[in-house]
Order: structure tokens, then C-alpha cells, then sequence
């Protein structure tokens, strides 16, 4: 992420650059970075607004807070779990917890980031309930082949997904986790780490063991 | 396989789309699961603080009473006990002995 200022040669910090300098650097970055970045800054900001409204007791704020990062979770509940109607459960179920503890987020994070890490646990929770996953597992497939072909994917497209699905339900969750936090989401290692709640390495860990299973299973198609 | 085709293969993936419909609801269907989840939860702990200083007063009261009334009992019953056993003792007991001879009481002579 490219900023806005630069370390002061001194004392190492930060100071606002002249208005030239600035322009300069406007025109090198590219557009598409520089509309993220104002983008990704104004909605941070945005939160830090809408976090203190509802810590305050405002639902509205809070319902705000989940118009705003309601397609980022759902798309991690649905990465965890390979359904769309647990998606949905799961991230309702996120978003419940997150307005319970609220109260605790203090703003050492990104609120987006706290909200990943909640999202994750739950998920991680209901990886747990392995009767039910299994239970669901046809029903589940049936929906996703239905899915896909209604988004105007080819047979061998539908198959090719499938597999790919299978193989990542397949991961242990925390393994699972990592591959779609990183994967998916761009998160590097150093930002997965925090949301996962472990050190780098682990995450470094858990990344290289998924990719060598999923690799044996895409490849040689043998799953476990 | 690279590294590369293994990430394009798992991208491949797509994530369902929801009709626009879905995400103007989902974040009402939130907000009234908010309301009932703070509904459900906010009677408890304005009473239960006065439920438990309730509760665990009784319970001190009730262990009193026992406490009280199980002494007072106990203290009944062996008083009664010792009485009748004295009763069946001789009127000019002394003193009652126990040595390796066995048990022996020592009577006053009623008539000194």
C-alpha cells in the first residue's frame, strides 16, 4: 500500500509532503491503487465512526457496520464451509457475536480484521460439528452443481469446481482456514497470523501443508 | 503443479451471487436477531443479582435453623440419656472406677 507521506529523514517519523511532492506522487501511482487506497482509508475511518455509535448503544450504526462488510463475510463463511445456506447462518451468527462484544474492541485492529477474526472462530466451531457436516455433505454438493451451472459454468467447469471444493472441505479447518485467508483474501502470513490468533510460522505451516495435500489431490485426483 | 496454477485452480471457485434483494434484508435480519438475543439476555442480569442475595440469604437461614435445631436436639437427646443412666445408678455413689480389675463404683455408707 503505497502512502501519502514520507519518514522524516531525523527522527524516522511521519510528515505531510509539500502539495507538489503529493502531486508528483499522485501521478505515479496507478489509478486503480490510489481509488483503493482512499477507498480502503475513507471506509476505516468510516467504521471507527459507526464502531463508536454502536459501542454507544445505536443498532442502527451497527446494522450500517454489516450493510458495509456483509459480502466480505459471507464470502469467508462460504470459502469455510461450501454452502451457501451455512454461510448465511454463520455469518449472521458472526455478526450477533461481534454486536455482543463490541464493548471489547478497542481499536488496535482494523475493525474489518477483529470482524475476520470473529468470523473465523465460528467457522472453526462449526468445522467441529462433524455429524452434521457429513450429514449435509450431499445435499450440499447438489446445491453447489445446481449453482454453478445456473452461472453458466460448462459440465467440465462444474466438475473442475467440485473437485476443488471437495478437496478444500476435505483440509482440516485450520489448514482450511489459512489457504482462504490467504488464498482468497490476499491476507499476507504477518495478517493472517492475527486473525488466526497464532505466530507466523504457524500460519506459514499450515499454508504449506494445505498447498501439498491440495496439490496431491488436484493432481493425481486421489483423495483421502 | 506451480504454485501459481494451484491458486488460479482454487480462484476458480466462485462464490455464489445473491440477488440484490438478499443484501438489502440480511442486514435487518441481523438487527432484529440483535434485538431478540438483547431481549433474551437483559432480564437476567438486572434480576439476578437480587435473585441471588435472595437465594443465598434463605440458604444462610435455612443452615442456621438447622445448625441451631441440631444442636439444640443433640444436646436434648444425651441430656435425656445421662438421666437415665444416673437413675439406674445407686443413691450414694461416689465415685465410679475403671482399673485393669474391670469397673468398680465407690457407694458411701448411708448410714455414716
Amino acid at each position: 500500500m503505497n502512502t501519502l507521506a514520507f519518514a522524516h529523514p531525523d527522527d524516522g517519523g511521519v510528515m505531510p509532503m509539500a502539495d507538489g511532492a503529493r502531486d508528483e506522487i499522485i501521478q505515479r501511482m496507478r489509478p486503480a491503487r490510489l481509488s483503493e487506497y482512499i477507498k480502503e482509508h475513507s471506509m476505516a475511518d468510516a467504521d471507527e465512526v459507526l464502531v463508536g455509535q454502536s459501542q454507544a448503544g445505536d443498532p442502527e450504526a451497527f446494522e450500517e457496520l454489516v450493510r458495509r462488510h456483509q459480502h466480505m463475510i459471507h464470502s469467508l463463511t462460504f470459502r469455510m464451509t461450501g454452502s451457501p445456506a451455512d454461510a448465511e447462518d454463520l455469518a449472521q451468527e458472526s455478526f450477533i457475536r461481534a454486536y455482543g462484544q463490541i464493548g471489547s474492541y478497542r481499536g488496535e485492529a482494523k475493525f474489518s480484521t477483529w470482524l475476520y477474526r470473529i468470523t473465523v472462530n465460528v467457522c472453526l466451531n462449526w468445522r467441529q460439528r462433524e455429524a452434521r457436516r457429513i450429514r449435509f455433505q450431499t445435499s450440499r454438493e447438489d446445491t453447489m452443481a445446481e449453482l454453478w451451472a445456473a452461472a453458466g459454468m460448462s459440465p467440465a467447469e462444474n466438475e473442475q469446481c467440485r473437485r476443488v471444493q471437495e478437496a478444500l472441505l476435505k483440509l482440516p479447518a485450520k489448514q482450511r482456514a489459512a489457504i482462504v485467508l490467504t488464498v482468497y483474501d490476499g491476507f499476507n502470513h504477518a495478517e493472517a497470523a492475527k486473525v488466526l490468533g497464532c505466530s507466523e510460522t504457524t500460519v506459514s505451516w499450515r499454508v504449506f501443508s494445505a498447498r501439498r495435500k491440495l496439490k496431491r489431490w488436484l493432481t493425481a485426483g486421489q483423495m483421502p | 503443479m506451480k504454485p501459481f496454477d494451484l491458486d488460479s485452480q482454487l480462484k476458480r471457485v466462485p462464490v455464489p451471487q445473491r440477488p440484490d434483494e438478499y443484501w438489502e434484508v440480511f442486514p435487518r435480519r441481523v438487527r432484529v436477531r440483535m434485538t431478540v438475543s438483547r431481549m433474551a439476555r437483559e432480564p437476567f442480569p438486572s434480576r439476578r443479582p437480587q435473585w441471588a442475595w435472595a437465594g443465598g440469604f434463605a440458604g444462610a437461614l435455612v443452615l442456621a435453623l438447622l445448625i441451631w435445631g441440631g444442636q439444640h436436639q443433640f444436646e436434648h437427646f444425651f441430656s435425656h440419656a445421662l438421666r437415665q443412666d444416673l437413675a439406674q445408678l445407686p443413691q450414694n455413689l461416689k465415685t465410679f472406677m475403671s482399673d485393669e480389675h474391670g469397673q468398680h463404683a465407690l457407694v458411701s455408707d448411708p448410714e455414716q
